[in-house]
């Protein structure tokens, strides 16, 4: 597992990040943030069983970030 | 039958019960497949994908028509599973799949090295654009998986 982005940050100036790397990829990254946005603001399920529900996928993953 | 729509038995059937994420959904898909990777890779990568999670409508629904138009070879789709000896797969679509397939099974097994050869193969875009598509097919796998009538394994052979 790499502990720094495998990728040059698209924006210069700027460090690596989820959001700068993907940047490489603009179109891609919008429709990706799209979704997300739409994941968080609509729906029936509360904000808070949302982000429970993040949280337990990112330990299940083990995703650290 | 599905658990959440009498009689769905496709992906977009269901994501209909959520208009606004099936709209944002098929915006993602429309980007992937119209980005600078090769579509016939993206398509690959899908199937491969849906065989290692078993994902048995991935394969009975139509071919990405972008990769069909792209020249989507069906006879190397049918030999898939034997990408890694097949010559008719070309050096960037092994480079391709060999992350498809360390993402799924394994996503913390993925090297530099491999990011890297990736990236030589496709570009710095190509990688973010091939990373949120397997994403996005595993995503889709898992939903066809959890919400849609499990197809019988024998009746649709070892994909």
């Amino acid at each position: 597992m790499s502990t720094t982005p495998r990728l040059a940050s698209s924006v210069e100036g700027k460090g690596q990040n989820i959001r700068t790397v993907m940047g490489h990829s603009p179109k891609v990254r919008e429709a990706f943030d799209g979704m997300y946005a739409t994941l968080w603001s609509k729906g029936e399920a509360p904000v808070d069983v949302k982000e429970l529900i993040r949280l337990r996928n990112a330990r299940v993953t083990g995703c650290g970030l | 039958m599905s658990w959440l729509l009498e009689g769905a038995t496709s992906r977009e059937e269901l994501l209909e019960l959520h208009p606004g994420l099936a709209a944002d959904h098929q915006r993602i898909l429309d980007e992937l497949w119209q980005s600078s990777v090769d579509p016939r890779i993206l398509e690959l990568c899908r199937l491969r994908a849906a065989t290692l999670l078993r994902n048995t409508h991935a394969w009975d629904e139509p071919r990405s028509p972008a990769a069909v138009a792209a020249g989507l070879d069906e006879a190397m789709v049918q030999s898939l599973s034997q990408w890694v000896t097949d010559d008719r797969f070309d050096a960037a679509t092994k480079t391709c799949l060999k992350l498809a397939e360390q993402y799924v099974i394994d996503v913390h097994g993925i090297t530099d090295e491999q990011v890297a050869e990736v990236a030589e193969a496709i570009g710095s875009d190509g990688v973010v654009t091939l990373t949120t598509a397997l994403a996005t097919w595993e995503i889709s796998h898992r939903f066809d998986n959890a919400l849609l009538p499990q197809q019988s394994s024998s009746t649709n052979g070892d994909r």
